[in-house]
């Protein structure tokens, strides 16, 4: 997980990874955003996101996100 | 029968009796009685075309459900993990049959209602050209609200297939969800699993309900009856006559329609939602004061919300994990042209977002030009996204500050204006048109001595117009802010029921009901 959290704060330095958790809801990412998050992932972890797994509930926080990486994987 | 017609609000309100005292189990057959009576009202000839798309969604997401049912079963049985990734695989491509199935009527439907004219018109020109003899064009009927309840029942089918919530198995549910009276006309395009969570167990009468949904359905009224309909009229005249003013007026009325179609909209959504709440169903939000969007793509996540969210859910994301555009990336990755795959992976799926969006909301290519208007500012936004970031560095710009949010909320405003240019036209040459008379045919100074009380209203009628817009400004002003209504709820009865009546006055008085004037049509109707 801190290799995904290392690469999000790299990328969106001006986002608080450890204390928002609800980065889609609250609009803190906006649709542009998650689709770049899913390229990242995509590469980093060498997994196919399918479209079951874009849907807000997993982009909403680091922790969600690496979630769905690990039921992915 | 329209949403502000006296009609209308005699319905709402006999259904709302029956739905209080039908009780828990009986309220969704009111619903559904009503459902059917608004549609029949509109044009029995419309039912069918309701009926089947309702029909072949509902079944084709029972069967998925069925294939993933059984799927899961086997894979509770199944022992090694190939075995499982074919019963997976099954599964998907069964499900998928019966998706791509569904999907093909219900949006074949919507085409061949909506786009076969527009098809056959533009094959014969081709025809023509060719010396080819032409084709008889097609003549159809345009079903009320069938391209909002055809968009539910998409995301409804797909949401099922991706897995987000399981198939409906009461027909009643689901068919009250897609005919609902309140969004099925001009949207909001709600989500099924909210939809139900909201009746499954029944509604109990609440006085916040009642008086909330009556405030904000005074509210569209007023937007609708006092600031649509008489900008209307004005815009009506200059668009359609435009040859006969000066450029400046042609300006100004494009100005004055993005006010219009912004109240008129949004004045029916709060008409239908305030309705809906009396219900106690909560319609999704499908504006949150665009005009004070600092850009274009901000603008688009506070205008038609629903519609957005819709585009984004269902063809923005899908577009984005599609085989080309993975295909596409890899050619990038592959070089090393990092940028280039960034911007491909963003702009790409706008670009398909934004031609479906222009042709959904109508068969002209003048609605196609507006779509393609808006993927280009978008995608130049995006593109040149470092070009201003330097700028804005180098140049010390504090872009928190007033002025420069100003600035960046008009830029905004007037982009929608040009935008709205052949939104607002008859066609694309009309479009044309209207372009070439405001950049050539201007003299500001015709703003001096032009006579405004030549478009039928008096002095008088055009102080309570600017007074309406006033109102309008402050008010969404406020919501920006707070929840009005929440503070009206803690204020004084007095104060409070001051308010509702000089709301209502102001309606009675002040709206748009005259003769010659068709005040019973929304401009979103005709989508």
């Amino acid at each position: 997980m801190e290799e995904l959290k290392k690469m999000l704060e790299e990328k969106y330095p001006a986002i608080d990874f450890d204390s928002e958790k609800s980065l889609v809801t609250d609009g803190i990412l906006d649709s542009i955003e998650v689709v770049t998050i899913i390229s990242e992932i995509e590469d980093m972890f060498d997994i196919s996101v399918t479209m079951e797994y874009i849907a807000p509930q997993y982009f909403e926080s680091v922790e969600t996100m690496w979630g769905m990486i690990e039921e992915l994987q | 029968m329209s949403y502000q017609s006296f009609a209308f609000l005699l319905f709402s309100a006999v259904t709302l009796i029956l739905y209080y005292i039908s009780g828990r189990h009986g309220q969704k057959w009111v619903l559904a009685a009503a459902n059917l009576f608004f549609f029949v009202s509109a044009g029995a000839k419309y039912l069918p075309y309701l009926a089947v798309t309702a029909l072949v969604t509902y079944l084709g997401a029972l069967c998925i459900g069925r294939v993933y049912k059984k799927a899961d079963e086997k894979l509770a049985a199944a022992e090694t993990q190939p075995e499982k990734k074919e019963i997976r695989k099954k599964a998907k491509s069964k499900a998928k049959c019966f998706l791509l199935l569904s999907m093909l009527v219900a949006v074949g439907l919507l085409a061949y209602c909506k786009y076969a004219g527009f098809f056959t018109e533009n094959l014969n020109r081709v025809l023509l050209h060719f010396g080819v003899p032409q084709i008889e064009t097609f003549k159809t009927v345009l079903p009320i609200g069938i391209s909002f309840y055809t968009f539910m029942a998409l995301s409804y089918i797909l949401d099922v297939y991706w897995k987000r919530y399981t198939a409906e198995k009461n027909p009643l549910t689901y068919a009250v969800y897609l005919s609902y009276f309140p969004h099925v006309v001009q949207g909001p395009i709600d989500r099924f699993n909210e939809f139900k969570e909201q009746i499954k167990d029944g509604v109990k009468l609440s006085y916040r309900n009642i008086t909330f949904g009556a405030q904000l359905t005074l509210w569209g009224f007023f937007k609708k009856l006092v600031i649509a309909d008489r900008l209307g009229i004005v815009v009506d005249k200059v668009i359609a006559g435009y040859a006969d003013y000066d450029g400046i007026i042609v300006i100004l009325a494009l100005l004055l329609y993005s006010i219009q179609i912004y109240a008129d909209f949004s004045g029916c959504i709060d008409i239908v939602s305030g309705i809906s709440e009396m219900f106690g169903i909560k319609l999704r939000r499908n504006f949150n004061h665009p005009y004070f969007s600092r850009t274009m793509a901000e603008f688009w996540r506070r205008w038609h919300i629903s519609l957005q969210e819709w585009f984004k859910d269902y063809i923005y994301y899908p577009v984005s994990a599609s085989a080309l555009t993975k295909k596409v990336k890899k050619f990038f990755k592959k070089r090393s042209m990092k940028r280039a795959e960034e911007l491909f992976s963003s702009c790409f799926p706008i670009l398909v977002v934004w031609l479906i969006t222009g042709i959904w909301h109508g068969a002209a290519w003048k609605f196609v030009v507006w779509g393609l208007f808006h993927a280009a500012l978008l995608i130049g936004s995006l593109v040149f996204e470092p070009v201003f970031k330097f700028f804005t560095r180098i140049l010390h710009l504090d872009t928190d500050n007033f002025g420069w949010r100003f600035i960046q909320m008009a830029r905004t405003f007037l982009l929608c204006c040009v935008g709205r240019i052949f939104f607002r036209a008859d066609s694309l040459a009309h479009g044309t048109a209207l372009i070439k008379k405001m950049v050539t045919d201007t003299t500001p100074a015709v703003l001096a001595y032009f006579d405004f009380t030549s478009f039928g209203f008096s002095w008088k009628m055009i102080f309570v117009l600017c007074a309406a817009l006033l109102v309008l400004l402050v008010g969404d002003i406020l919501q920006e802010n707070i929840s009005v209504r929440e503070t009206l709820a803690k204020s004084n009865l007095v104060f409070r029921w001051s308010i509702m009546l000089l709301g209502l006055i102001a309606v009675i008085i002040f709206g748009v009901y005259g003769p010659g004037y068709d005040a019973a049509s929304f401009i979103y109707e005709q989508f």
